[in-house]
């Protein structure tokens, strides 16, 4: 029972070693899914909770953030989901014509850096998720799959048409002449 | 391959996500067409500023600090272990961990307080980009009362003898178990940390003393950094700990 109490407290230290170390990603993860900081900060406590009831399931050497980004994507999905702001649908027709974006270096780069965020955030979750999951996590297919319970070749539609649409709105901006 | 293939491999191509082999097929066809070397520069492009503008949005200190205290609450492991052991055996254990916790507590009172290693070691995460601040403004009025409320003293920010002194921003922090505030202030390059705890029933360790008609100064020199502790009788309990790289007089000579 000793033996039993030494584990439950190292089992904790190395969850909590962990999930600070990921903290971060796991609370921009919930930011970019709820768009809302408090219920973001909910979602992660929750998710943390989980976590760490769940911990003996967790396979040591793999990803952990890509395992505790799929508990708090589940809790989204069943819990906030319903209440957190879906954002406008947008067409996902894709453009032919690449449009010249921007030098980064330029001096409008913050205005451009908010159209990106904005562009992003009207996506669709799903299109959301793996834009956020691949390019700022830098998460593999593979890995986006089991957060996002779904088989490779959906992520990779999925990113292709993220992708198209933020080109397609990203272009429109330029195209407005607030660019450049 | 052909066109075709190549159109339907670009995207894992541009990813890093293709085999070796694979990729070196795809790398020769490119190679064949400069439009295709085109559009893949510009795929390229586009992942690159995605990168560059999608900014990840960190954790403020209060999360942290609320999921550590709820997977150290949560768990309840003493009371599991003490539902677990024998009727018999129960005020025995019990017994024991009275006697431990009272041995912990002595010790703990016997030790003094790390109040310079505990400064530098959160100066330093400071410095390595660990530990971002909570609010960044040059505004002490600001600053202030942006700390309302959020520890159990008011924070008065220090003032300094040098206007070159800037402020650059505050954040909520732990000295080993103590909330602290702390601040940061560049001079000239240079980083100045200042923390701020309520230091009621602390013990500080040994260190050189300078004499100070309002209060006491203590200094002490770590890893490189000089360590400040002003203990004034006019601000209280409150304990300020000024750290950085700059010589020890020209930061004595600072504050005020």
């Amino acid at each position: 029972m000793m033996l039993g109490f030494k584990i439950n407290n190292h089992r904790r230290h190395d969850f909590q070693d962990l999930i600070l170390e990921h903290m971060n990603a796991l609370y921009n993860f919930a930011w970019r899914l709820t768009g809302n900081k408090e219920q973001a900060e909910d979602l992660v406590q929750e998710a943390a909770l989980r976590g760490f009831k769940h911990f003996g399931k967790y396979e040591s050497g793999t990803n952990f953030k890509a395992w505790m980004m799929t508990i708090l994507r589940n809790i989204f999905i069943n819990q906030y989901r319903k209440t957190t702001r879906e954002p406008n649908k947008v067409s996902y027709e894709v453009i032919e014509d690449f449009v010249s974006l921007p030098d980064p270096r330029s001096a409008e780069e913050e205005i451009f850096g908010e159209h990106v965020q904005g562009a992003l955030d009207q996506l669709p979750e799903e299109l959301r998720t793996v834009v956020n999951l691949f390019y700022v996590e830098g998460l593999s297919y593979k890995e986006i799959a089991g957060v996002m319970q779904c088989p490779i070749g959906t992520v990779m539609s999925r990113l292709h048409m993220a992708r198209q649409t933020l080109k397609a709105r990203l272009a429109g901006f330029a195209e407005k002449g607030e660019l450049l | 391959m052909n066109e075709h293939d190549f159109r339907q491999n670009l995207q894992a191509y541009i990813d890093n996500e293709m085999p070796a082999g694979k990729r070196a097929e795809m790398d020769a066809f490119i190679a064949t067409n400069p439009l295709y070397r085109l559009e893949v520069d510009r795929e390229l492009d586009f992942s690159r500023l995605l990168r560059t503008y999608l900014i990840r949005q960190d954790a403020p200190y209060a999360v942290r600090e609320s999921v550590i205290d709820r997977l150290g609450g949560g768990t309840n492991s003493l009371k599991t272990f003490l539902t677990g052991l024998n009727a018999w055996f129960r005020p025995v254990a019990v017994g024991f961990l009275v006697v431990a916790f009272m041995t912990s507590v002595l010790l703990s009172r016997s030790n003094a307080f790390p109040v310079f290693s505990e400064s530098v070691n959160r100066h330093l995460e400071c410095l390595k980009g660990v530990y971002a601040m909570e609010i960044r403004s040059a505004n002490p009025q600001e600053v202030a009362r942006w700390f309302g409320g959020k520890l159990d003293f008011s924070v008065q920010l220090p003032l300094f003898k040098n206007s070159e002194v800037e402020l650059i921003g505050a954040r909520l922090c732990h000295l080993k178990d103590r909330k602290a505030a702390f601040l940061t202030y560049e001079y000239h390059g240079r980083r100045i940390s200042v923390f701020m705890i309520d230091s009621q029933d602390l013990k500080f360790p040994a260190a050189r003393k300078i004499g100070d008609s309002a209060g006491a100064t203590y200094v002490k020199s770590d890893r490189g950094y000089q360590s400040i502790l002003c203990l004034n009788k006019k601000a209280g309990d409150i304990a300020r700990v000024y750290v950085s790289d700059i010589a020890e007089e020209d930061l004595l000579a600072m504050l005020r």
